[in-house]
């Protein structure tokens, strides 16, 4: 009963996804949004165990790769709507093999369950458990009305998909299809081998105006900076390493604000504004600003819907 | 059923919290001698909600805010569970979920500090259980077995305010009547043949039960409904443009208004750890909040917002204009409502409006026909 099944939509988000790391127990991981692949060199930690690729789907949209029957490969198939970030992401830390990292006990006892399975079955456990199901709609927007979005703009279907190397090859896995797709060779970094496969990609997104993000899978820094903190106190007998020292720290302070910060756009996300929105709606009323604003609104509205008119005329001549 | 939330994403978890408020577990433990139990209240932050899941049952929700984990969710028939505050706790509000049809109950601590938070909450609270805003029957064909299920004894404005749910409940049939012919643009009185194909006799699909009243007025539910929806999309013919409200709840001057009425918006606020003053202030310009708006403000102009305002106490002309999707409808009610000053070319509006709110043809959008009639 109640929301079994229900799976809700996740935004692709640095901060909802690490915090989601965090929800399954896994340790030693953080997930940084990428900007730019060729920089990659320089704003991503190392090592950069696998890439979230979102973008809006459309069916019938070629693999750029080979499927690949590769047995080591841990693959689920997605079965249910909405769960994509989620199967992106388990899908990713099932492949991840450094003792650097910990999974946790959710997600090690779904790999010990449904390793022996072929991927839809995988896929069919992973949409039945409980425990990955709660973590995953713990980032539900409250809403207190199901929209009926239909024919608005925003109701485009957006799909996420994981790339991780694995032993010299980079891998594609989407839970749409049915195996893994091999997309690159790798000779040196699997950064570089995959970039060319991704760019391909969001270029024949851009075309269409389509928007795209790359999340980064990347080893924990507050982790590791405190790890080197404590080494460099045990070293800092005779005080020559007070420098490093106080460097450490300022950058641990600097983490620790940007998880503050994630957590405050978290609890923002799972806030229920509706009663905010109402209030406030009631306090512009009550100081006679709530028609001008409204007005203004769908004058712009209506300002823009000219445009776009004009727009796709003149497109059409 | 497809109904008045109807929704296009089928799995989203997303339904109509009817209700929330903050409020933690308490447990029972074995208390001083073998009759008495203690309550000991659960230190975890919490949330109860109450919601309607888009198969029409109503849950009663607990769920832990700081992980947002959903802990409680029951399935709550009308009638089946009661709410009530436990007095003999003294040193919190503690609260009982009690279940008649079994000895079962769920108790929790009122973690709200505001005065105000347990006013009346009793009652919604067992309103929000016991009638849930969109407990509506079936549509059409299914009028029949629902009267049998009331006793048969629903007469033509019961079956109505039933078929209607929050939207047109409480309207008797000479109220009905002019407010369709009001809708449509009639000066004239009933009976409207002439102008309006409001069929006179009961129709065959609809051996319907609202005798008594059917035979006199000629209307059937069908035809207010087919009427009902004709009138639904958009209100005024000038807001078919998507209109985004991000903007205005976003500007400075809501920021501006909403820092000088702090009092009020304040206990709305989400967590943060902010303290209010920085979060009233940052939360309006968040992507998250500009979110929230969009989408409010598009089931506001979609009409399917008016059944919720009306649990926010929001008077009726100013719901019947949000039913509508009648954004400056809306404004301009709030607005007298809140008794705020209109501005001053309002009254020429006023009147412009009402020669734009003829029906519309029935367009081609199948999606409201699932949405407040049905």
């Amino acid at each position: 009963m109640s929301d079994a099944g229900n799976w809700c939509l996740i935004e692709s988000d640095p901060g909802v996804f690490t915090e989601m790391l965090q929800g399954f127990g896994v340790k030693g991981l953080q997930v940084d949004e990428l900007y730019s692949l060729e920089h990659h060199e320089t704003t991503l930690a190392k090592p950069v165990y696998g890439l979230v690729f979102l973008f809006k789907w459309r069916p019938g949209d070629e693999p750029c790769g080979v499927p690949s029957n590769n047995g080591n490969i841990f693959f689920a198939q997605q079965v249910i709507q909405n769960a994509c970030a989620t199967q992106a992401i388990i899908n990713m830390l099932m492949n991840i093999d450094d003792p650097e990292v910990e999974l946790g006990s959710i997600l090690k006892e779904y790999k010990e369950f449904a390793l022996d399975f072929d991927p839809a079955t995988r896929g069919e456990c992973l949409s039945n458990s409980d425990k990955i199901r709660t973590v995953h709609n713990s980032f539900a927007r409250p809403t207190l009305y199901e929209l009926d979005i239909k024919g608005g703009k925003s109701e485009d279907n957006y799909h996420f998909v994981t790339y991780i190397p694995i032993g010299n090859k980079v891998y594609e896995l989407d839970g749409l299809r049915e195996a893994p797709i091999e997309v690159a060779e790798i000779e040196e970094d699997w950064m570089d081998a995959v970039t060319p496969a991704i760019q391909k990609r969001i270029q024949k997104y851009s075309e269409g105006e389509i928007h795209f993000n790359l999340l980064a899978v990347v080893p924990n820094r507050k982790q590791k900076l405190e790890e080197m903190l404590k080494s460099c106190q045990e070293a800092n007998v005779n005080h020559d390493l007070d420098d490093q020292v106080h460097e450490l720290n300022i950058e641990i302070a600097r983490e620790d604000r940007r998880i503050q910060q994630y957590q405050k756009e978290n609890a923002r996300r799972r806030h229920n504004y509706l009663p905010f929105v109402v209030e406030l709606l009631k306090v512009l009323a009550k100081e006679g600003k709530l028609i001008p604003l409204f007005d203004k609104a769908i004058n712009q509205a209506k300002e823009r819907a000219g445009q776009k008119a004009l727009l796709d005329l003149k497109r059409k001549q | 059923m497809a109904a008045m939330f109807s929704n296009v994403r089928p799995s989203a978890t997303t339904s109509g919290n009817i209700l929330e408020f903050k409020a933690g577990r308490s447990l029972l433990e074995t208390g001083s001698s073998e009759n008495t139990r203690k309550v000991v209240a659960d230190p975890k932050k919490g949330l109860i909600y109450i919601k309607q899941s888009s198969d029409m049952l109503t849950h009663f929700c607990w769920k832990e805010r700081d992980t947002g984990a959903v802990i409680d969710d029951l399935i709550i028939f009308p009638d089946d569970a009661e709410f009530k505050a436990v007095k003999e706790c003294t040193d919190g509000k503690v609260y009982m979920l009690k279940f008649k049809s079994s000895k079962d109950m769920k108790l929790y601590w009122l973690q709200d500090g505001s005065v105000d938070a347990d006013k009346d909450l009793v009652k919604r609270v067992n309103d929000a259980l016991n009638k849930p805003p969109t407990s509506r029957p079936a549509r059409g064909g299914n009028v029949s077995e629902r009267s049998a299920a009331g006793g048969g004894t629903s007469t033509f404005p019961a079956a109505l305010a039933d078929e209607f749910g929050g939207t047109l409940g409480g309207l008797d049939q000479n109220q009905l009547i002019s407010l369709i012919q009001s809708l449509q643009g009639q000066s004239s009185e009933y009976p409207a043949q002439n102008q309006n194909p409001i069929n006179l006799s009961t129709t065959d699909n609809n051996e319907v039960d609202c005798e008594p009243a059917a035979t006199s007025t000629g209307i059937t539910t069908n035809d207010l409904s087919a009427i009902l929806n004709n009138l639904r999309p958009g209100g005024s013919k000038g807001q078919e443009v998507s209109v985004s409200l991000g903007d205005a709840l976003s500007s400075d001057t809501a920021a501006e208004a909403a820092k000088t009425n702090a009092e009020s918006l304040s206990p709305h606020l989400p967590e943060t750890g902010n303290t209010p003053e920085k979060e009233l202030s940052e939360t309006v310009k968040t992507p998250q909040f500009r979110q929230a708006t969009d989408n409010f403000g598009h089931a506001l102009q979609t009409g399917q917002l008016g059944p919720v305002l009306a649990q926010f106490g929001l008077n009726e002309n100013t719901v019947a204009a949000a039913n509508q999707g009648d954004l400056l409808g809306f404004a301009r009610n709030l607005t007298l409502a809140e008794g705020g000053e209109l501005p001053k070319e309002e009254e020429q509006k006023e009147e412009e409006d009402t020669t734009t709110k003829e029906p519309e043809a029935k367009r081609n959008r199948p999606d409201l026909d699932d949405m407040d009639v049905d």
